[in-house]
């Protein structure tokens, strides 16, 4: 009973103009921003995967550009943020399990109406990048070309340049199938997603 | 009779304190913000060229260049290295048991000595075509890019002699073959 009585008593006892020291706080805050600050100017370019595949891993250092991105997760093919085709569903999946098919139960498989030459080419994929490239060469036309001196120069030829977001598991087949694709719609350049790994 | 008091006020100590509140407000808006679109996880890209069928003529000439055509046949079991030093030279690298999950992986560390030793009978060379089975893992063709592209801290550095400049000092080689191309992707 004393006890509960004193510690109200010592309670009530609490200074009228407490200040809280906010100092301390405000120099966490600081180390905090300059941290996030100093790894926000490392991502030049604002650049986003899909959340459904597992990246591979590798130790080049070279960041990714602005270019055309394909992402194959393991219901679908994905241009630039547009989704083009679906895979065959699995044998003996629902099709709500096939809603939330994991990267390792995938088969990446086409159906046979989907592809040309021999199995090679995949045909929505073929238009879309068609189109892609299409858009491209218009935007490029339509910009201002200037050389350093500031006098006007011929537009440049579209690169072809063509970003693969895959998952870690694929198997090359598909991973061919795709380039293969990509080179006949003359992208040349391509290249391959993964995760920094530290050395 | 009483002197008149000083006119000079008498300086009181007054003690300043920064109001930090308006300040905290935005410092943690701006944590918040930069918590929630930064990306903590880097993103990179591996670069590999389409290989292209070049013209007839380019083809003559790059023939009488004679070519190293340094190749790596890939399946689940082995890498197979190949190139045209003379006659056909073929380096077998067969896959081993990992030590952790006892499944079978490729040697990369044998694979990476291999194309070390290549390189150093070849400085120039820069190019390595890839010829993997189809069933091969994209994570495994990335591991092998990497171990392609360029030396590790820990290998024996390589030096070239600088055609530039007579008498200039070498320079270290960092690449090892940074030009990797899937050679089977039109085939």
């Amino acid at each position: 009973m004393s006890r509960s009585i004193l510690k109200r008593r010592r309670r009530r006892r609490v200074v009228k103009d407490f200040e809280l020291q906010l100092t301390s706080m405000m120099d966490m805050l600081i180390i905090l921003l300059v941290f996030l600050l100093k790894s926000y100017a490392a991502n030049s370019t604002a650049f986003s995967t899909s959340a459904k595949i597992n990246l591979p891993a590798s130790t080049v250092e070279e960041m990714p550009t602005d270019a055309i991105n394909l992402i194959i997760d393991p219901r679908s093919l994905t241009v630039d943020n547009e989704k083009i085709m679906d895979f065959k569903t699995p044998q003996g999946m629902s099709p709500e399990q096939f809603k939330d098919l994991k990267p390792e139960q995938a088969t990446y498989e086409i159906e046979t109406g989907m592809l040309a030459e021999s199995g090679r080419k995949i045909l929505p994929l073929y238009d879309s990048l068609i189109k892609a490239k299409e858009k491209a060469e218009l935007l490029m036309s339509k910009a201002n070309w200037k050389d350093e001196k500031g006098h006007p120069k011929e537009m440049p030829k579209f690169q072809g340049v063509l970003i693969i977001h895959a998952d870690k598991s694929i198997r090359y087949e598909m991973v061919r199938k795709i380039m293969y694709t990509a080179g006949s719609a003359e992208f040349k350049i391509f290249k391959l997603v993964a995760v920094r790994k530290e050395t | 009779m009483f002197s008149r008091p000083s006119s000079r006020r008498k300086s009181v100590s007054h003690e300043v304190n920064i109001n930090l509140v308006p300040m905290l407000d935005a410092l943690v808006t701006l944590v918040a913000f930069l918590l929630l679109t930064t990306s903590f996880i880097a993103i990179v890209v591996i670069d590999t060229p389409a290989p292209l069928l070049a013209p007839a003529t380019e083809q003559i000439e790059k023939i009488k260049e004679k070519p190293l055509q340094l190749t790596a046949y890939i399946d689940e079991k082995q890498i197979i290295l190949s190139d045209w030093s003379g006659s056909r030279v073929k380096t077998v690298i067969p896959s081993v048991n990992d030590e952790k999950t006892g499944e079978l992986r490729y040697d990369i560390e044998k694979l990476h000595l291999a194309l070390i030793e290549i390189k150093t009978k070849f400085p120039e060379e820069r190019k390595l075509i890839l010829k993997p089975s189809g069933g091969v893992a994209y994570e495994s063709l990335i591991g092998i890019m990497d171990s392609a592209r360029k030396f590790e801290k820990s290998d024996p550095p390589l030096y070239l002699k600088n055609k530039d400049k007579v008498g200039a000092p070498d320079t270290l080689e960092t690449q090892l073959f940074p030009e990797v191309i899937f050679g089977n992707i039109m085939s």
